[in-house]
């Protein structure tokens, strides 16, 4: 059986964070803030998995027609975003991720339809195609999608990194990815030859716990794995009326925190079995490798615990 | 959000990894509570009965109302201590045949799929129960509580489902007359079951009340956002994507008209 068939690649990761420069040697393409998916399309079917190869297509039902937009089996890698104010919303995408209730879909479904956003193609017609330069594939991608509202083409401009990140700035978008031209493509890959320019930083951890605060809100006790020991990450708040306050407090309760070492400022705290991830948006590190300024952006099901590592 | 909980099949001296997915949701639509005059949420303040005080989770703890209006404590140490050991793994004890198990013992459904370097163990033991006809009965440890399990193949991948033990069934409430059939009867019976056997579709079946709740709610909303804003237009991504770059080659345009000249490319891109 070949990847079509089997359908269990892993996409290739972005493995460098830099600041805005200009090339002639790379492209460049905005990061949209969205769940990264592949898209396996045949004749028949839409077929759209998560990083962590889980079955999207029930979250989205509005893209279930999107095979009738490629001119032949193909998987391709992209974005699943939803616009919102003219812009990608990475709350209301996420939120659809983590719903069940067929209604609620529905409902979400025609009041903020989701899209993909092809980036690159690894599979054209009958054989894989990662071995061709980002070149050829971004060509191959133009010839394979007709684009419609579901489905689009990600645009990229040449050589002009420094003003693209600048114009993705002004109009508060996350940031660019800035791609070698010549590189190829690798499964579950980190590479440097894919960089990302970005405004604010964010992080994955671990949920381990969290504390009671006044005025309806909790702190978010943080860790990440450093080989297999939990390291203490700090606070990010969080209200309680939020459906992600609903799932942390429905996982399993543990009696004591899973961490080496802890600070005294969370004796109240309640722990639970270390099973979620969430990310957290925030300025930079401060010298004691605490956070500043830290923002919860949401939870997220496309990565596991083990995958919060500290860096 | 699906939650995996991440166990172990063991099985003589192999061991399966897998992640086990609850296999059935709840689609139903729920109301919520408001209050009448203006529309908001209502809310739950605990107070305790004797003091009148509201109560946060900080002051609560356990009691077990032994008597009426008695209570002994208990406290999250008392519980510590008498957990089960916390048990990785689903322990196989033995095999049965499916239909040797009443329905009325089979509690929550979940779907096992096979976690890294468990593949072929997992195929191997759902490949065997299928030809053999057999299920497997198990036990784990789940939250605190030991747990009887059956592990049931199908086509595609392999259903574990919560058992309830042999204490937790209930006696036939109260016992009724079986009067004596004559052959003529029975044999009509048969015959009407006969001819109305069809297979099973589970997708001819849905809940009509349920339907009609949706079609309700969605006139409704769409009614209520007629009212909130029509004004936003739908925007799409191509149109920003376009926009963005259009602006960097006007940028780029305006450049090399200036007397300022710059080793630059044409780009194409889509």
């Amino acid at each position: 059986m070949d990847i079509f068939g089997s359908k269990n690649i892993k996409p290739m990761l972005i493995g460098e964070m830099q600041e805005a420069f200009d090339s002639p040697d790379y492209i460049y393409e905005l990061k949209l803030d969205g769940l990264r998916c592949l898209a396996y399309l045949d004749k028949g079917s839409t077929d759209l998995r998560n990083k962590r190869n889980i079955k999207m297509q029930v979250k989205v039902p509005e893209l279930s027609e999107i095979h009738k937009r490629v001119k032949c089996r193909c998987i391709l890698d992209g974005e699943l975003i939803v616009i919102k104010d003219g812009k990608p919303d990475f709350f209301e995408i996420q939120r659809r991720s983590l719903m069940t209730n067929t209604f609620k879909i529905q409902l979400a479904s025609s009041k903020l339809p989701a899209s993909f956003t092809a980036f690159d193609i690894l599979y054209y017609d009958d054989h894989e195609v990662k071995d061709l330069p980002l070149m050829q594939r971004k060509k191959l991608l133009e010839k394979v999608i007709k684009e419609n509202e579901r489905i689009a083409i990600s645009r990229y401009i040449e050589e002009r990194g420094v003003d693209f990140y600048k114009l993705a700035k002004q109009n508060q978008l996350e940031g660019i990815v800035a791609k070698k031209k010549d590189s190829k493509y690798y499964f579950d890959k980190r590479t440097k030859d894919w960089i990302k320019i970005k405004n604010l930083q964010d992080d994955d951890f671990v949920v381990c716990g969290y504390i009671f605060k006044d005025n309806s809100t909790i702190s978010i006790v943080l860790g990440q794995y450093s080989s297999k020991q939990l390291v203490y990450k700090g606070h990010v708040t969080l209200g309680i009326s939020t459906a992600d306050f609903q799932l942390i407090n429905s996982i399993t309760r543990i009696s004591t925190h899973p961490f080496n070492d802890l600070p005294s400022a969370n004796d109240n705290a309640v722990w639970i079995e270390p099973s979620l991830v969430c990310t957290v948006k925030y300025m930079m590190k401060t010298t004691n490798d605490s956070l500043r300024q830290p923002v919860f952006k949401g939870l997220r099901d496309d990565k596991t615990p083990k995958d919060c590592i500290v860096e | 959000m699906a939650i995996a909980h991440k166990t172990v099949i063991s099985f003589g001296l192999v061991a399966i990894p897998i992640s086990m997915y609850t296999a059935t949701q709840d689609n139903d639509i729920h109301f919520n509570q408001l209050h009448k005059d203006d529309n908001s949420r209502i809310k739950y303040k605990k107070t305790c009965s004797h003091c009148g005080k509201e109560i946060t989770s900080n002051d609560l703890i356990k009691g077990y109302e032994y008597d009426k209006d008695h209570y002994v404590v208990v406290t999250d140490d008392d519980l510590e201590k008498i957990k089960t050991e916390k048990e990785k793994s689903i322990q196989i004890i033995h095999f049965a045949q499916l239909n040797q198990i009443s329905p009325i013992y089979y509690d929550k459904t979940y779907q096992a799929t096979p976690e890294a370097g468990g593949d072929k163990a997992f195929e191997l033991l759902r490949t065997a129960l299928m030809s053999e006809q057999k299920i497997a009965i198990g036990k784990t440890v789940m939250g605190t509580k030991e747990t009887l399990l059956a592990i049931i193949p199908r086509e595609d991948g392999i259903l574990i489902s919560t058992m309830y033990y042999e204490n937790e069934i209930k006696d036939l409430a109260k016992s009724y007359n079986k009067p004596e059939l004559t052959e003529a009867e029975l044999t009509m019976a048969n015959a009407l079951i006969n001819s109305m056997v069809t297979p099973f579709n589970p997708a001819e079946y849905k809940d009509e009340y349920q339907v009609k709740l949706r079609e309700l709610l969605e006139t409704k909303i769409a009614g209520k956002e007629i009212v909130a804003s029509k004004s936003e237009v739908p925007s799409n991504v191509i149109n920003l994507m376009d926009a963005l770059k259009a602006s960097i080659e006007q940028n780029k345009a305006k450049e090399t008209t200036t007397p300022k000249p710059k080793r630059k490319r044409t780009s194409k891109g889509a």
